[in-house]
């Protein structure tokens, strides 16, 4: 088999036991509708300053929430001791970190496909126009969320305080992920009038792109006995 | 320790020194640049002292290793 | 930790006697600066307090690619050690970073790149030395620091860049003032003070974290 192949396997594995039990699934949007919901009850019933700020409340809920996702990754392998149990798969660990992040990245783009609409409702806004634009942010900005919090999650699974650790070591590392994925996103719904969201979405790609290749090199260190 | 106790009466007569040389220089916004020298310095001598007593903490705890590794 | 040795000694000496010499000249010989008046003094503390918390995230990172590929205890022991000293003058770096902005721009903090980045700086490797202190396996620490060290530190021209881009869409950065000889000497001075409290510092810490590492020995032999 080949390494993707072998990601393949664990991707399916992973989704078929979410289809089945919907553990993460169900709790991840109610979840970030709730995070939705709470600011904008702090900025008030304000529409047109939700509107806003629209780009920055919904990165701001993904962000939460995938985290949430995040420290779950590794979940079905809790049983078998963590890293343990991912060592436990035969052949590359790179297979191992491609379908984890394979797996988080479709979870997290499938919330996103409820949470944008529910935002477009609750901020009164109409997305439909610029749904293409507002696609590119999401899966660029959810690919470079994913990989390197699926790299993060390996790295403190089996760590004492793994709840703390994580956000402290993933939050700074994707600064320029959440800037990026705002500014798009906010510089979409103004409508673009300077063509200036491409340069955010170049930045995406770049981070995407040089993240890609950092964690699949090391992340067979991470895993290491 | 004496060491320590010496250098932080050296810090404070610098900084007594560095107030009065601020107000005698008549600088403008004296205060801040009090501030971020008195700042500089004492964060710098904090750290060391740090280093020092943790280094001694250590040093006694393996210390109490090797006594206790003698009896037996 | 044992009687400091002749380096030891040295190092102590020469790093207390530049930077009060350092201080002095900041503070008393140079002029006062023509635009900025007297608060500009802070620069020759600021400056080089920055440039050697960059100095020390950087020896971090070659500490960790160093240590991954050879696997040498003695290289995690540095890196971990410029990790701590960089955290502290990045500390010293922000606040001063507050004090000399307050007189100048009428405001502690303002989301300028370089201040933003070093604020994220300074939680990367806050993180970094977290996740030693919850770690308890010798190897396993060292190796995941190590990562830590070299995607934090890959990070940072990233996030700079960004954060640059953020602010520049919307305001243009401030255009850079020729220095005149008299700063540029002042700062040398400063720098030169400041790398050499570093030096001292990173002998006295890697010297802690040798001590540390037998202590865990010990520990271990004994549980």
């Amino acid at each position: 088999m080949s390494v993707f192949h072998r990601a393949w396997a664990i991707v399916w594995k992973d989704l078929l036991i979410e289809a089945r039990t919907k553990q993460s699934f169900n709790a991840m949007v109610f979840f970030a509708a709730l995070v939705l919901f709470i600011f904008s009850f702090a900025l008030g019933p304000d529409t047109q300053l939700l509107q806003r700020v629209a780009g920055g409340l919904l990165w701001v809920g993904i962000a939460f929430t995938g985290l949430l996702s995040l420290s779950r990754t590794y979940q079905n392998e809790e049983t078998s001791g963590g890293l343990e149990g991912l060592r436990a798969y035969p052949g590359d660990p790179r297979a191992i970190y491609l379908g984890k992040l394979l797996g988080n990245i479709v979870m997290l783009l499938l919330v996103e496909a409820v949470l944008f609409p529910a935002a477009g409702i609750l901020f009164q806004a109409n997305l439909w126009p610029y749904a293409g634009g507002l696609a590119a942010v999401a899966i660029l900005g959810t690919i470079g969320f994913s990989m390197v919090g699926t790299f993060y999650s390996a790295l403190t699974v089996n760590l004492r305080a793994r709840e703390v650790m994580l956000p402290l070591l993933l939050f700074p590392a994707l600064v320029p992920v959440l800037l990026g994925a705002v500014n798009a996103t906010t510089l979409i719904l103004e409508g673009d009038l300077m063509g200036e969201a491409i340069v955010w979405l170049r930045v995406l790609a770049a981070f995407d792109i040089i993240f890609f290749v950092i964690c699949i090199w090391i992340f067979p260190i991470a895993l290491e006995e | 320790m004496r060491k320590w106790s010496v250098i932080s009466v050296i810090y404070i007569v610098a900084l007594i020194l560095l107030w009065v040389y601020t107000g005698r220089a008549e600088m403008e916004n004296r205060g801040f640049v009090f501030a971020g020298y008195a700042l500089t310095w004492g964060a710098l001598l904090w750290y060391a002292f740090r280093l020092e007593s943790r280094g001694r903490a250590t040093a006694r705890a393996v210390e109490s290793f090797e006594v206790a590794g003698a009896g037996d | 930790m044992g009687p400091r040795s002749a380096v030891e000694k040295t190092l102590g000496i020469l790093a207390v006697t530049t930077m009060v010499v350092g201080s002095w000249v900041g503070l008393v010989v140079v002029p006062a600066d023509a635009a900025q008046g007297n608060v500009q003094r802070l620069m020759y503390v600021h400056v080089p307090a920055a440039w050697l918390a960059f100095l020390a995230f950087f020896i971090v990172f070659v500490m960790s690619v160093l240590y991954l590929i050879q696997r040498d205890p003695r290289w995690d022991r540095v890196g971990a050690s410029s990790a701590e000293i960089g955290v502290v003058f990045t500390v010293v770096t922000l606040l001063l970073g507050m004090l000399w902005g307050k007189p100048t721009w009428g405001v502690y903090w303002t989301w300028d790149p370089r201040l933003t980045t070093t604020a994220i700086l300074l939680a990367i490797y806050v993180g970094y030395l977290a996740l030693r202190s919850f770690a308890d396996d010798e190897e396993k620490r060292a190796r995941w620091s190590a990562i830590v060290g070299v995607i934090g530190f890959v990070n940072v021209p990233i996030v700079y860049m960004s954060v640059t881009w953020w602010r520049t869409l919307h305001q243009p950065p401030s255009s850079p003032r020729s220095v005149a000889p008299d700063i540029l000497w002042t700062l040398m001075l400063n720098l030169a003070a400041f790398t050499l409290v570093y030096a001292y510092l990173m002998v006295r810490r890697i010297r802690l974290a040798k001590l540390e590492g037998e202590l865990e020995k010990r520990m271990a032999y004994n549980a």
